[in-house]
């Protein structure tokens, strides 16, 4: 049963505006802003090599840009339309890769039945969708699946009919070679699409055997003579290598080596590209087993992808792009095998749809949301960049590598930048490990700051170091991510504010509001960010205000994602404030399972006042706990135990209660008294109530002299499981349980 | 079949000859040190079976708060350890595990036989060897070894009953029955036995359900096997016995309990840990054969199933995935030696696939359990010293003991002294008891109150653990090990003073200024067994505090005698070398401890910076400790590594290094930063390194002028000027010369 042009069309431009719509989210790459940078610059000095435009001034060798086309491309783009129209470009890429996928599947077996096409195609497009942003790469997919395409046209036509389409393919290359290194890879391409082809036919004796050997090795010579039209010129073999082996690729997290967990099929909700890429592999395999026979391009170009593919994560699409073939070939091979039914053209494309359904959603949750376009909140120092503006010209700024593209972008020469995303295309390994030990050690920090004269330092807060600036400098911009220091002459200190660290208000911040509002509105002044949103909605909560203004300053998860933990904080104490204790408590298994058990300390203290269910605050608790396993604080797991001797689950009760208590949590003293006397067993029972004994002598040691324990002050009640009472003071206030929750996850 | 290579019928003289190998190659790699510290609760439970005369029996070895009495499932094979240990020792054991082992692979290869007879000669040596290859990982001395030889009978026995004639199924029925009551004794694999029958057997009878022939005796033959489950000591509550063993809090924590990640069946990891690959070869050959001949073994398909489960269940339970799979594979290898052609070279090539599949087996068991051919208890895994000290303080003891140390204990002290939670969990232990024994070892607060609880008389555990630093005022040292500390309270025995508790380093700081404290510790240690161990301190005393350093050569223990002291031991050796200036049997040292131990190399730096080396062979040695090492590499270290590049006159390498260690303000750095600036190939290379140089100099008279000027700002917390670096290998003043 073959496939209709109508069933082709509109499976194609299914998956087309699938890849298309993925594609259009908030940009979180550093390195668009350099891409920009240096469109502005090869723009305005007509040369693929000049002077270093946005790195501090120790760096003088001049910038050369391979990918200037891609550069001057966006930059043109950006001018004209600003984010919309680098988000339509996106997209229409995108777009394209998807309907060069089903041609490149449709090339290599016109005949394929529908399922089979459904399920190729579609696992194709989500393994590409991986890389599809706006990024050069992007292009480089595109280009990539056309050196196949017209690789196989060349192996189909006789050797007379060549001749266009490598004139073509000679063409493409040099087109690719002026925007991504993909092009690298045409040459072998080619060879493994003509090789096997060309040694079948001269080992049959084909009629144009000869010729056709003679013609792909010209051509293939050619190629070879086209990768030397970028911007390295004959240099191209330090550029891959500098790609491939050198020391900085192990620290930059998507140039790293592809390891096995990467294929892990029980983690494919959560990464399924990998499992894509073996689906592809298995599909093909499977087709050759079944046959018997070997499919000789197919394969080599499979295995040659696969090499791609181990030697660096980012290279995952790659290899599934030269996989298609494989999986084209092996499916046609299965699908004949395959008894005839109606179903499995749907079952070919509801599984192919789940596939891409399920990569499109790895895309929103690490770069969503999709519909947004622009920067991503909180994701690039805009604030900073802003802030280091209004400063004398001449700045140097030792910047975090993610936090260089965009501050050189928008600072655009006013100040320069440290190490960014070009590396190792522009700096080097050593430059790379300098700035690396630089960002690791603060008194690296401080010998940078001399070395390179800086005059601001751009970190992210979470690093040791933005805890330690050199001596005499101030934080000027605290934003979701970043912290911008300058000495303490060249601006004023946010003195409210923290820095560093997990909470973005210093611990006595409300004794001095003022400082405090003067901080927020001088963040406000340099952009009217969620996060400033946020800041304003903390103050009022915390330090008091208009508690009507709150919903609307809250900014929504999906706009606080660099700061999620403390949003949601925040929503859950306003809720609880409200008295809408069932709302937070859905708040705080939404962000337990989104990965931060701590939120569930923000609702202890709710849940040992009886404000939820027994089984909710139970369930909440177990959620919380389950991921803390043995970091769980030991009052946490006092109200846990609490829960469950609620609910007379006494072999809960136990492992909680008895846990805390070897903890010297005072919490779990009314569920070791519980435990006492309704443990089923006797060993239980005495358990508990040596337990206690220890606690108890310990309470009245600790009335003598201050005690060592870590749990707040003891509540002794003598409860009855009928009519349990929960001591109210089980945990610490809302603001500092999370904290006590990662000081406990730390030790 | 039809080929005319799978027609060819194998040699019974190459079967004989194959089969010989394997079972001594099995046997051979059970000869080496006992480091499993359920042995000895094994034993310990045996005798209390053999004195009670029940599998029921008062707890014997917990501490007294442990009042429940334990059931001993694993009776038989406790009093069998017991019974040998008593009449032959630990050459007694060894000669109970090899046997055992090589029991296993001869039934591996029946397996195979049993499934296809007509196997080729070539996927007969495949999958026979990569059967034998993937058990070795668990033929120890453990019931389970027992375990793997019934789960192969009773994969034979329901071959044999499926395949044999309605009137002959009755003989191997009752055997199968047998052999699962007797299983029921031993290990716990006796509840896999209905499973693996009804795989094997299904589609048998299916079809005599089909022509309604045999069913009564299917039947009784599957009411015995369910009969002989409830044979075992836990009765009728065999499921509470499984799912304690599947699910629950503790089997997150115990080592071979944990789940099977993906990452278990990594073949990138296969030389160091082949066994999930050995499983990944066996479902990948049946697989491929099922595609090639188009065919579904159902039997055997289910069988790699259920074997699937639980290899993904437990890390300890891959090899019973491997030996269920067995059937699968051998069906595939037949289907897929059907496609190969029938050079002899194909035997030769299967033959030598298994052999090498066999050797990295081997390998990795030496790599975890070495090294062969000693036999005995794992030196310095176990506290045998603190158990002698124990067993000599008055009766009534009470232990807190850390998990792996309980068994030894418990076996030696024989009721004596009680002790903590130990291996026997969840069998014994419950979730709380494991986990309260966690947070006590873990948080030193706990520890203190768990003494209070328990009344604890002594505590035992790892000289690693934070909370040995942190034990409770009132308590000293009275034995140190190599790799467990014994504290006990003043008073109930004379403390260790001059040798260190806990920590890397085994001797006090100032233990040399007071030779004759470290001198009767060592004799107290000595005391209580002379062990490598005390040889070593005894060598490392001489090295340290003097002595007559030509006693130290013969008191160094080899490597294979300190595994859980290498990094020091390298250390006294290379001190030892270097001292009578054999500086290139140090290098020699640090060159094959470097892979496993990249600080030894800190030992050598000295000797690297004044030139005691050729440059090529320093830098070697250096670079292969810091490709380990990566971005935690000590900024002298990488300063000595920048030297010796400069001496190659490789500027690459000597910038990346040397600027990285100026920047982390390294002294050591300043030579290589002068010859950058002189002899940097590139412009921007020279200008970088001479404004690091500048840098660094500058701190340095800052120093010199004892001022403070760089430090932290109002935010810190503290204000620290920049360090100065570790102690300089070489000199420290900025030398005007090139390197």
């Amino acid at each position: 049963m073959g496939r209709s042009t109508a069933f082709n069309r509109s499976w194609t431009g299914l998956l087309v505006v699938l890849a298309a719509a993925q594609a259009v989210h908030p940009d979180d790459e550093a390195d668009t802003f350099w891409h920009l940078s240096l469109g502005r610059v090869i723009l305005a000095e007509r040369s693929r090599v000049f002077p270093e435009p946005l790195a501090l001034p120790a760096f003088t060798s001049p910038a050369v840009e391979p990918q200037w086309l891609w550069d001057s491309a966006t930059y043109l783009l950006f001018l004209a339309g600003s984010w919309q129209a680098l988000a339509a470009f996106s997209a229409l890429l995108a777009g394209i890769v998807a309907f060069l996928c089903t041609r490149l599947v449709g090339c290599v077996n016109p005949s394929l039945r529908k399922g089979s096409f459904a399920l190729v195609t579609s696992l194709a497009v989500a393994s590409a969708i991986a890389r599809l942003r706006l990024r050069p790469e992007a292009a480089g997919l595109v280009f990539l699946l056309t050196f196949l395409l017209l690789s196989f046209r060349i192996a189909q036509s006789s050797p007379r009919r060549s001749l266009a389409p490598s004139i073509a393919l000679l063409a493409v290359v040099v087109l690719c070679a002026q925007m991504h290194g993909t092009f690298v890879l045409a040459p072998a391409v080619y060879l493994c699409v003509l090789g096997p082809i060309v040694v079948q036919e001269l080992r049959g004796h084909a009629p144009h055997g000869r010729h056709r050997l003679l013609s792909g090795a010209v051509t293939f010579v050619l190629l070879c003579v086209a990768l030397a039209s970028s911007a390295y010129g004959l240099d191209i073999a330090h550029y891959i290598s500098a790609h491939s082996g050198s020391d900085s690729v192990q620290y930059v997290q998507e140039m790293r080596s592809t390891t096995w967990s990467a294929f892990d099929p029980s983690r494919f909700i959560s990464n399924p590209f990998g499992v894509l890429l073996a689906g592809l592999w298995s599909i093909g395999v499977v087709g050759m087993l079944v046959s018997r026979k070997l499919f000789a391009s197919s394969a080599a170009l499979a295995l040659f992808g696969s090499l791609v593919a181990f030697d660096a994560i980012r290279f995952l699409a790659v290899g599934a792009v030269l996989s298609v073939p494989l999986a084209a070939e092996g499916a046609s091979v299965i699908s004949a095998a395959l008894p005839r039914h109606r179903l499995w053209p749907w079952t070919g494309a509801v599984v192919g749809s789940l596939c891409v359904a399920i990569g499109i959603r790895v895309i929103h949750l690490e770069h969503g949301p999709i519909g947004s376009i622009g920067p991503a909140q909180g994701a690039h120092p805009l604030g900073a960049g802003r802030f280091l503006r209004t400063l004398g010209q001449g700045g140097r700024v030792l910047s975090a590598y993610d936090a260089s593209g965009s501050l050189g972008y928008i600072l655009a020469g006013h100040s320069r930048v440290y190490v960014d995303g070009r590396t190792p295309l522009y700096f080097d390994d050593t430059d790379f490990g300098i700035s690396r030990e630089v960002f690791a050690h603060p008194d690296a920090l401080w010998r940078a700051v001399e070395r390179f004269g800086a005059t601001a330092i751009v970190v992210e807060r979470n690093r040791l170091v933005c805890t330690r600036p050199p001596m005499g400098w101030v934080p000027a911009v605290v934003e979701a991510t970043f912290t911008t220091f300058v000495p303490a002459n060249a601006a004023p200190a946010i003195r409210a504010i923290a820095p560093c660290g997990i909470p973005y208000l210093r611990k006595h911040a409300c004794d001095h509001s003022a400082d405090l509002d003067s901080d927020i509105a001088r963040l406000e002044a340099l952009g009217s960010s969620p996060f400033v949103r946020y800041l304003k909605a903390e103050r009022i909560l915390r330090c008091g205000g208009n508690l009507d203004e709150l919903s609307r300053l809250i900014p929504s998860r999906r706009e606080a994602r660099s700061f999620l933990a403390a949003r949601d904080g925040l929503e859950i104490a306003w809720l609880l404030r409200r008295g809408d204790a069932r709302a937070a408590a859905n708040l705080v298994s939404t962000a337990v399972r989104g990965g931060d058990p701590s939120a569930v300390g923000h609702i202890a203290q709710a849940i040992t006042q009886d404000a939820l269910p027994p089984s909710l605050a139970r369930s909440v608790l177990e959620e919380g706990v389950a991921r803390l396993a043995d970091d769980t604080p030991p009052d946490l797991r006092a109200v846990l135990a609490l829960a469950c001797a609620a609910d007379d689950d006494a072999t809960c009760a136990r492992f909680h209660g008895l846990r805390a208590a070897v903890r010297g949590s005072r919490q779990a003293l009314p569920v070791l008294v519980w435990l006492r006397d309704h443990d089923p067993t006797p060993r239980g029972r005495a358990d508990a109530a040596a337990w206690f004994d220890v606690l108890a002598a310990e309470t009245k040691r600790g009335q003598a002299e201050p005690p060592p324990a870590l749990s707040s002050s003891p509540t002794v009640s003598s409860p009855s499981p009928s009519a349990w009472s929960i001591p109210s003071a089980a945990v610490e206030p809302r603001e500092s349980s999370p904290r006590a929750i990662d000081a406990d996850t730390r030790q | 079949m039809t080929s005319k290579y799978l027609r060819m019928p194998r040699s019974p003289t190459v079967d004989r000859l194959w089969t010989a190998l394997l079972v001594t190659a099995a046997t051979a790699q059970t000869v080496h040190p006992d480091y499993e510290a359920d042995t000895f609760w094994h034993m310990s439970l045996g005798r209390a079976v053999l004195s009670e005369h029940r599998r029921v029996i008062p707890e014997p070895l917990a501490l007294p708060a442990f009042i429940s009495p334990a059931v001993v499932p694993e009776w038989l094979w406790d009093v069998i350890t017991y019974g040998l240990f008593r009449a032959g020792s630990w050459p007694a054991l060894s000669v109970f595990s090899a046997l055992l082992a090589g029991f296993v692979a001869f039934l591996c290869v029946r397996l195979v036989h049993a499934v296809r007879p007509d196997l080729s000669l070539g996927a007969h040596l495949l999958v026979t060897g990569t059967a034998v290859a993937s058990v070795i990982s668990r033929l120890r001395l453990r019931p389970e070894a027992a375990g793997f030889a019934f789960l192969l009978a009773f994969l034979l026995l329901s071959h044999r009953i499926a395949r044999a004639a309605p009137q002959r199924r009755l003989l191997p029925g009752l055997a199968l029955a047998a052999s699962v009551t007797l299983c029921a004794q031993v290990h716990g694999t006796f509840v896999l036995a209905p499973a693996v029958y009804l795989a094997v057997a299904g589609p048998t009878l299916i079809s005599d359900a089909r022509a309604r022939i045999g069913l009564r005796l299917h039947a009784s033959i599957l009411a015995g096997v369910f009969v002989a489950l409830t044979t075992s000591a836990y009765g009728l509550r065999i499921g509470s016995y499984i799912s304690a063993h599947a699910h629950g809090d503790a089997v997150r924590y115990v080592g071979d309990m944990v789940s099977t990640g993906w990452n278990g069946l990594d073949p990138t990891e296969f030389l160091r840990d082949p066994f999930g690959t050995f499983l990944l070869i066996f479902w990948l050959l049946g697989i491929s054969g099922m595609l090639v001949s188009r065919k579904l073994s159902t039997s055997s398909l289910t069988l790699a199933i259920l074997g699937a489960f639980l290899a993904f269940d437990a890390i300890r339970f891959v090899t019973v995935g491997a030996l269920l799979a067995i059937p699968l594979a051998t069906e595939g290898a037949a289907a897929l030696s059907s496609l190969l052609p029938t050079a002899r070279v194909m035997h030769g090539l299967a033959a030598v696939t298994s052999v090498g599949f066999l050797v990295v087996a081997i390998h990795s068991v030496g790599l975890t359990h070495g090294p062969f051919g000693t036999i005995g208890p794992a030196e310095g895994i176990h506290p045998l010293a603190a158990a002698r000290l124990l067993g000599s303080l008055p009766p009534g003891g009470r232990i807190l003991s850390v998990y792996v140390s309980g068994g030894a204990l418990g076996y030696h002290l024989a009721g004596h002294s009680r002790i903590y939670v130990d291996g026997r969990t969840p069998l014994y232990f419950d979730n709380t008891d494991f986990a309260i024994s966690r947070e006590v070892f873990k948080h030193p607060d706990a520890l203190a109150r768990a003494i209070d609880r328990f009344g604890a008389t002594a505590l035992v555990m790892e000289r690693d653990r934070r909370v040995c630093g942190k034990v409770p005022g009132g308590w000293v040292a009275a034995v140190v090990e190599s790799k467990h500390t014994t504290f006990v309270p003043e008073g109930r025995a004379p403390a260790l003073s001059a040798i260190a508790p806990c920590g890397l380093d085994y001797f006090a700081k100032n233990a040399c200024e007071n030779v004759n404290a470290l001198d009767t510790d060592i004799a107290r240690l000595e005391a209580l067994g002379s062990t490598p161990f005390v040889r070593y301190l005894k060598a490392e005393r001489i090295l340290r505090c003097g002595g007559a350093l030509d006693q130290v050569a013969p008191l160094i223990p080899s490597r294979r005698d300190a595994r859980q002291f290498m990094s020091a031991r390298d250390g006294a050796e290379i001190a030892y070398l270097l001292r009578r200036g054999d500086v290139a049997s140090a290098a020699k040292v640090v060159e094959t401890a470097v892979g496993d131990d990249p600080s030894v190399v800190g030992y050598i730096a000295h000797a690297v910076s004044q030139d005691a080396l050729p440059p090529s062979r320093a830098r070697a040695l250096l670079q292969k400790a810091i490709d380990k090492l990566a971005d935690d590499a000590p900024p002298d270290l990488r300063a000595v590594l920048a030297l010796t590049c400069a001496a190659e006159q490789d500027a690459d390498c000597a910038r990346f290094h040397g600027l990285r260690a100026a920047a982390r303000g390294s002294r050591q750095s300043m030579p290589v930063l002068v010859w950058l600036r002189d002899h940097d190939p590139t412009p921007r290379g020279r200008a970088d390194a001479a404004a690091w140089f500048a840098v660094l100099a500058a701190e340095i008279k800052r120093e010199q002028a004892a001022s403070l000027p760089t430090s932290a700002s109002s935010a810190a917390p503290a204000a620290q000027p920049p360090p100065p670096s570790p102690a300089p290998l070489g000199s420290a003043d900025p030398p005007e010369s090139v390197p």
